[in-house]
């Protein structure tokens, strides 16, 4: 029995065949898929880049269900570990394009490893001056906001 | 695959501006990335920008945190204040994630705390006061304080909220009660003893229903079971099988919610001698320690019920038989001690503490510790006279 394929198209026009069980990951393809079977699914806000990503992640997720001698599923504990390595290797701003791109496609599992790296990657920074640089963040406090918060917090920082 | 580092000539054109940040996630996953991170970092990310800070008000960013399971244990420590009756002041050991720790001088024995030793004072905004914590039971993120203490017998119930550091008071209990100690079994907190048992036999014991809020109250063992239930202060009440069992200083008795019935199930107990200083129950196990530093163990498996030493501390025994005030908490899973050494009328601000990874072996029969660290705590104050050691998840 052959698999069955679909079409995502990326921003640049690119065209990716990807086998629909890998892509049925997001919750959104899945519905598009069955709303409109044989049409190639346009995904004009993601860049090939990122949509090249987001398939590398379903590729390795995906689960075999047919009971196909050829299957794949790795153990939990391989699958974590992977997926350590998979976000690890993406560099800041490709990293929030990726979550977006998770959130935009609802892939819930994607969507939680991507927000756990930023999460860590916010903890790794001293001060609130590392996270915004970091991340791009325009600082919209006044001078006497910020003591505002500061008093209000009586935390150490 | 072609990887992008094979390409320097495109990369260059390639490296602009980040085309996503957080400006541009819906508020719903910078909320979910924020539970994520530690709460200790949370007063530096309320001033990166307007919008971490109203996603993290503690209404807000709790329930997401609980939602995607996301949990600390916090400690926090009560000082009991000389000169001024019921005066608390309350502290949190503060979690420094990151911090960098000089090596102790000179002869080192145990592995400094690596996630920071200091701690700071919780300013509790609401009045009245923050009550002592003598008989305290933790449920999840809140702790409650039930009762009163030794001589001071109270109604009173105030749960701390350790979300926002918010006190509320509970409902009454139905009469007054000192010292009662308290054990938590399917949602619901039993409240046993502390007043006296011919007075109050068919209330000796009240029940709190967290989900409902209320008390019940319920009969006790029966006036003319024993005498010393009358004012016996060193019970010890823990929960094994879904049964409350209740160990007085001769007797062992187990309460079954079931039916409400009372049972005598051991007669000269002897299960609390006068040699255990201080106990508290971790996952259905009990540890206490005694005055000569021993850390003890027991499971309430009610047959032969004993103290069995936790091996593997003799060289923290050390430490712990000069305390002269001892404290246990679970710090999620671990053991946290904590203790002081000063003799009577010194002046005190110094607090000791120990934690200890356990390990059940040779099928349960017994538990190994291991000192994962062991540091001390400076408070900012003159002189405390006691102090409190309390844990929760938040």
């Amino acid at each position: 029995m052959s698999k069955k394929m679909i079409v995502l198209k990326s921003s640049e026009g690119v065209s990716f065949v990807v086998e629909e069980a890998v892509a049925r990951q997001s919750k959104i393809i899945s519905f598009l898929v069955e709303e409109f079977p044989d049409r190639e699914l346009p995904l004009t806000n993601m860049t090939s880049e990122i949509l090249r990503k987001t398939i590398e992640y379903c590729k390795k997720h995906v689960v075999e269900d047919d009971g196909g001698g050829d299957s794949s599923s790795s153990s939990s504990g391989d699958l974590k570990e992977w997926d350590v390595k998979f976000v690890a290797e993406i560099d800041q701003p490709r990293l929030m394009d990726l979550l977006m791109a998770a959130n935009y496609l609802d892939i819930p599992s994607l969507l939680d490893v991507t927000c756990q790296k930023v999460a860590d990657t916010i903890a790794a920074c001293n001060d609130e001056k590392e996270i915004r640089a970091t991340f791009n963040i325009e600082n919209d406090f006044t001078e006497e906001e910020v003591e505002a918060i500061r008093m209000e917090n009586q935390y150490p920082i | 695959m072609i990887s992008e580092e094979g390409e320097p000539t495109q990369k260059k054109k390639k490296i602009p501006e980040p085309l996503s940040s957080f400006s541009s996630l819906p508020h719903e996953i910078t909320e979910n990335i924020l539970a994520r991170v530690s709460r200790w970092k949370y007063p530096c990310l309320s001033l990166v920008c307007k919008s971490f800070r109203s996603l993290l008000s503690p209404l807000e960013i709790y329930k997401t945190r609980s939602q995607i399971g996301v949990k600390e244990t916090c400690v926090y420590i009560c000082l009991e204040l000389p000169d001024q009756p019921c005066a608390s002041c309350w502290f949190s050991l503060w979690t420094k994630p990151n911090k960098k720790r000089n090596k102790r001088r000179g002869k080192t024995k145990f592995k400094r705390d690596s996630s920071g030793n200091s701690v700071v004072q919780i300013p509790f905004s609401s009045s009245p006061s923050a009550p002592l914590p003598y008989e305290t039971q933790t449920v999840g993120s809140e702790i409650y304080i039930i009762g009163g203490p030794d001589g001071e017998p109270s109604s009173s119930v105030r749960i701390l909220d350790c979300r926002s550091h918010t006190w509320r008071d509970g409902p009454n209990m139905t009469i007054d009660r000192e010292d009662a100690p308290t054990a938590l079994l399917d949602e619901k907190i039993y409240v046993v003893g502390g007043c006296n048992i011919d007075m109050y036999s068919t209330n000796w014991i009240e029940v709190f229903d967290i989900r409902t809020q209320s008390w019940t109250a319920l009969p006790g063992p029966g006036p003319d079971e024993d005498d010393e239930l009358v004012d016996d202060y060193r019970a010890l009440v823990n929960v094994f099988e879904g049964k409350i069992y209740l160990a007085t200083d001769e007797k062992d008795y187990a309460y079954d919610p079931k039916d409400g019935t009372w049972k005598l199930v051991k007669e000269k107990a002897s299960f609390v001698p006068d040699s255990v200083m201080f106990w508290c129950e971790m996952d259905n196990v009990l540890y206490c320690c005694t005055d000569l530093g021993y850390l003890m163990w027991s499971t309430s498996e009610i047959e032969g019920r004993e103290w069995r030493e936790i091996k593997g501390l003799d060289k923290l025994r050390k430490h712990l038989k000069t305390g002269k005030e001892i404290k246990m908490a679970n710090y999620g899973g671990m053991l946290l001690v904590m203790w002081h050494s000063y003799p009577d009328f010194c002046i005190r601000d110094k607090i000791w503490y120990a934690k200890i990874c356990l390990q059940s072996r040779c099928i349960g029969l017994e538990v190994w510790g291991r000192v994962e660290c062991v540091d001390m705590l400076t408070f900012p104050v003159e002189t405390y006279e006691s102090f409190y050691c309390l844990t929760a998840s938040v």
